[in-house]
């Protein structure tokens, strides 16, 4: 009866007026044309409503979570209580999602920029477009680099991800005849990764087995607000608690830290000499771990400060090189030497070291980024990771452990669609400079096997080594988590094409030719991610559990699938011949649109998790439809001290000397004949020789004028990544992190300090850095360290929204820390350096 | 059977609703050329807007001002719905929006478009559906639907389109760059004004 809005188009409503006599009077007798509405039937109602399985990707501990539906509504989140790495517990940001995807400033339909320049100060004037429209100008933009020969001056730029990343970032870039695909992972936390890597050979995080523990050293990592499984953690810490002694190694009272038995609000960049004087004091107390680790041939404790020893002395189990690191490095490092340079009493040092020794092997050091991702910080990561190995906590009950095995597969491979156009376009030197003798990005020991994410905006700013045309990024804001932002501001200026793929548009998208609304992982999107935690891994889905709102398609799937499709019209199939073998591993269809591919290419990568004929361990399903509703699979339990001497090291054993790392130096060196000595120069680190292989401590390198105030940058508990700023909640309830005040942004100052600065709380002023400057509001606060400065990271938006920006497209709510960060690297792992790295001046405003 | 007088009027009222709930999606040609052809002798506020109407070669700064206060991205400068004025959360998908969705539900319609049922342009063509249908009873000389309808019209005005409108179109008419969209806020005001007033006295 009435026509759906689908028919009416303006044009039949401008041919109904006709008919009446050139107005939109629609007749007395004839029925209204309707466009917004379709006929519906009471069925339409969902009498009750009903908890859909998806997963969280607020921060990195990607919780499997259900969502309550309610006619088509999202009203509630809580854990899926079928993880057994996060049960049924959920972190306070889980619930801001639902601000999110229901926030009325999302992107909703694809956008165009009208205004040509582009610039900080640059309203880009976007104006709404078709998705054929977007499409089509995207597939012309990269034709015209395929028809000149210029693939590798194509860039895809990519932040946050879900497992099916692999479809746009690796393979569209590939098949285009590009390099450049470039990750966010080294403004993550490559550092920590160092440590375990060159100890024990694993290039990733750990999880911690903390309800059998009974004692935790916390280096910079805040498990209650941040980091990893925070969901976990949080429902849990009380029952570790019972049991084990917490101590905080940070310059601010976190909120773990106020829960903790001890603080060590350590001098910024000095945790490598608090790391190397428990060990020492661990050593010469006789406290490390026999089983694991070993002992003197006679039973004789020799390590005593300043003696060194015969390393025949020594037989090592399942380590390797203790008697060597204590000789290079630990003899000295006494814990009154290192009070003088962490600023903390050498009785608590010691207490610590001791507590912790006497702990093992039920005892966690926990490496976070802080102490890390530092210009110097690999050493440090080193350091504080390798106090697992002497009191045999790795892989051990009560310790740290990897993740469990897990059977999800790889996307079919793209090599035979590489014509001669891609096969060169790859070819090309990277646009990050990842390998060069200055930027080693050791990641699992190759050079240049990581990213220096960071350095990609020098890379395109300097032309070096080409220029880059034609960019897309998605679910990342460069513009503003990248430290010394504005030069990413000037990078994404002057690439000629860009294309940004967000749900909220960002600094970033500032400054984009073409915006692409992305659907809300949370809540509209087919997708997967591995976790661990709890002594289990568990492959969780993200899951379409509503319809979303608005015009908006999947970042990793639908859109490259509709962007191959576009580019098939132009006579380039390639893309999309290789998206065709994603087959529905059910029926063995092969996907015909974006909605199917989205599907099927889930369901082929989780396939050996659902399907009872390709079994392979942990949950058991009987079919796809079981998996989907369940919504996640978890590995078998954890196998304990499996590792002990195979681990995947040069020695295979746990190397405090490391072999493997000496390796990756050399073949590094090699590859730009030189020496390690002068890749350790190249890359700002003061060792030489030998004390290249083994943790030790290294002088922090900061910016900034000695007098100034060491800037400590950290994480909201509120941050869903940097994207909840614009969330109602996020405003209100920001004074739940510690010293900080709802709907502004502090920075904490130690009232020591504040009153030789004759400085008061409530105050306007401004942090200038050698780089840059921000302003905020003073706050004074005893949980600063003297001498520090400490500001959380997540405001200062100028363009996210109505609520992240004090106003919008000019005055942030408070400063981004980024502004005043300067871009300096930890080079070995290619990480940007966030901490310990500038000292600013406070002025009042 | 109504009074000939009573139906045009009627009409009228309809074909306004409908007129300015198509004034609130993104503007392109169409929306022009029905603006440019609309016939200006069925009442002031036609003739109002089509005099404001701007030329074919302004559609972009049109779009972009339509962008910058309705659609985003980034901040909306007015934003277009009902449950940001009358929930206070600043999103989209409250409760008003939920009790939209039963009454629109209750008519036998949802809403067929990507967009929050409480977007102004659907509850604008609500209305005008509510009218065609009021218009339909009395061409049937159904007085009973007749009332029901026009009863059902003023309880949709006052439980959710007319409270918000107001703050609604102050917004757009502060923030609107151009012309156009500072006028058309003037007029929808006015016009669900006296139009609720009206519904309330008869
Ligand atoms: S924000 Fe992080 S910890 Fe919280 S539910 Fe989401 S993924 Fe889990």
């Amino acid at each position: 009866m009435y026509k759906s809005s689908k028919e009416l188009t303006r044009r039949n409503l401008l041919k109904n007026a006709a008919v009446v006599g050139a107005t939109v009077t629609l007749g007395t007798t004839l029925k209204p044309v309707l466009r917004a509405f379709a006929r519906t039937g009471r069925a339409d109602y969902e009498v009750q409503g009903e908890w859909r399985p998806t997963t969280c990707q607020g921060c990195t501990s990607w919780c499997s979570k259900q969502v309550y539906v309610v006619d088509g509504r999202a009203i509630k989140v809580r854990g899926n209580p079928n993880s057994k790495v996060n049960g049924a517990a959920s972190c306070p940001r889980a619930h801001m999602s639902l601000q999110q995807v229901y926030d009325p400033d999302r992107v909703k339909s694809p956008m165009r920029r009208t205004n040509p320049k582009k610039g900080r100060n640059e309203d880009p004037k976007f104006v709404p477009i078709t998705w054929d429209e977007a499409l089509n100008t995207i597939a012309d933009k990269i034709m015209e680099l395929r028809k000149n020969n210029e693939t590798h001056k194509y860039l895809l730029l990519r932040g946050r991800y879900s497992y099916m990343r692999d479809i746009i970032y690796s393979r569209m870039t590939k098949i285009i005849g590009s390099p450049n695909n470039i990750s966010h992972s080294a403004i993550c936390a490559e550092a920590e990764k160092f440590g375990p890597y060159y100890t024990e050979g694993e290039w990733t995080y750990r999880q911690y087995d903390i309800l059998n523990t009974r004692y935790i050293i916390l280096w910079g990592a805040d498990p209650l607000a941040a980091n990893r499984q925070v969901s976990y953690y949080m429902s849990r810490w009380g029952d570790a608690l019972d049991r084990a002694q917490v101590a905080v190694v940070d310059p601010r009272l976190s909120a773990t830290a106020a829960k903790a038995s001890e603080w060590l609000p350590v001098k910024p960049g000095e945790d490598g000499a608090l790391a190397c004087a428990m060990a020492h004091e661990i050593l010469v107390q006789g406290l490390w771990n026999r089983d694991f680790v070993g002992d003197f041939i006679d039973g004789t404790n020799r390590f005593a400060a300043g003696k060194t020893i015969s390393e025949s002395d020594f037989e090592e189990k399942y380590t390797y090189g203790l008697v060597k690191w204590w000789n290079i490095e630990l003899k000295d490092k006494t814990p009154e030497w290192a009070a003088a340079k962490t600023g903390l009493p050498a009785e608590q040092i010691r207490r610590v070291a001791i507590g912790y020794g006497k702990a093992g092997p039920h005892a966690i050091s926990w490496v976070a980024r802080g102490p890390v991702m530092q210009v110097r910080g690999a050493y440090a990561s080193l350091a504080c990771h390798a106090l697992n190995g002497l009191i045999g906590s790795v892989d051990n009950v009560g310790g740290t452990l990897k993740a469990n095995k897990e059977y999800t597969q790889s996307f079919p491979s793209e090599k035979k669609f590489l014509d001669e156009i891609a096969q060169a376009g790859i070819k090309h030197k990277k646009i990050d400079h990842r390998g060069r003798l200055e930027f080693p990005a050791l990641n699992a020991g190759k050079s240049g096997g990581g990213v220096v994410t960071n350095n990609a905006a020098d890379g395109i700013l300097n032309e070096d080594p080409n220029e880059i045309r034609v960019a897309i990024g998605y679910m990342n804001n460069f513009a503003f988590s990248c430290t010394q932002s504005e030069r990413w501001f000037k990078a994404l200026s002057k690439i000629p094409f860009s294309v940004h793929i967000t749900t909220n548009a960002s600094e970033t998208t500032w400054f984009a030719d073409i915006v692409l609304p992305s659907n809300h992982h949370m809540f509209e999107k087919w997708g997967y991610v591995k976790s661990f935690a709890n002594g289990y891994r568990h492959v969780t889905m993200n899951q379409p559990v509503i319809k979303p709102l608005w015009d908006v398609r999947t970042d990793e799937t639908e859109i490259p699938w509709l962007i191959a499709e576009k580019l098939a019209e132009r006579g380039f199939d390639n893309l999309l011949r290789h998206y065709r073998e994603y087959k529905d591993p059910e029926t063995g269809k092969i996907p015909t649109n974006e909605k199917e591919f989205a599907l099927y290419a889930l369901k082929h990568a989780t396939h050996k998790l659902w399907d009872p004929a390709e079994y392979q361990g942990g949950d058991k399903f009987n079919g796809w439809e079981d998996f989907r509703k369940t919504g996640v699979w978890n590995s078998d339990p954890y196998p304990f001290r499996k590792r002990w001497g195979s681990m995947k090291t040069k020695t295979k054993q746990f190397e405090f000397y490391s072999e493997t790392l000496k390796e990756a130096l050399a073949k590094h060196a090699e590859k730009h004949a030189k020496s390690i000595d002068d890749v350790l120069a190249a890359c700002n680190y003061e060792a030489r020789g030998e004390k290249a292989f083994v943790p030790h401590y290294e002088e922090p390198y900061m910016y900034g004028n000695k007098d100034g105030l060491v800037f400590v940058d950290y994480k909201s508990r509120l941050n869903r990544e940097g994207r909840s700023a614009n969330c109602l909640w996020y405003q209100e309830l920001k004074d739940h992190d510690p010293g900080d005040e709802a709907w502004d942004d502090v920075a904490k100052i130690n009232p020591v300090d504040a009153a030789r600065l004759g400085v008061k709380t409530g105050d306007r002023i401004r942090l200038l850095s050698p780089t840059g400057e921000l302003e905020c509001t003073a706050k004074l606060w005893e949980g600063t360290r003297p001498g520090t400065i400490a500001k959380c990271y997540g405001q200062g938006h100028w363009a996210y929204g109505e609520i992240a920006a004090s106003e919008f497209g000019k005055v942030p709510r408070g400063g981004n820390n980024n502004d005043i960060i300067p871009a300096d690297y930890e080079r070995l792992s290619g990480s940007s350096a966030f901490f310990g790295v500038v000292r600013v001046k406070i002025v009042k405003v | 059977m109504e009074s000939k007088e009573f139906l045009s009027r009627e009409e009228h009222r309809r074909d306004t609703y409908k007129l300015l709930s198509e004034c609130y999606y993104s503007p392109d040609e169409g929306l022009l050329n029905t603006l440019r052809e609309s016939d200006t002798s069925r009442g002031s506020l036609y003739s109002e807007i089509s005099k404001n109407s701007p030329t074919t070669n302004n559609v972009e700064s049109l779009k972009i001002d339509y962008a910058k206060l309705f659609l985003g991205p980034y901040k909306l400068l007015a934003p277009p719905y009902g449950s940001v004025y009358l929930e206070n959360a600043r999103r989209v998908m409250g409760d008003s929006t939920m009790d939209i969705w039963y009454t629109y539900a209750e008519e036998g319609l949802r809403v067929d478009l990507k967009e929050a049922p409480d977007h102004i342009a659907i509850e604008l063509e609500f209305m005008c559906f509510l009218i065609s249908k009021e218009i339909e009873a009395a061409l049937n000389s159904d007085s009973i639907n007749t009332t029901r309808y026009l009863r059902k019209q003023k309880d949709f005005l006052e439980n959710h389109l007319a409270i918000w409108v107001l703050e609604f179109t102050d917004t757009v008419e502060a923030n609107a760059e151009t012309e156009f969209y500072k006028h058309l806020a003037r007029l929808t005001r006015s016009f669900i004004k006296k139009d609720l007033k009206r519904l309330s006295e008869s």
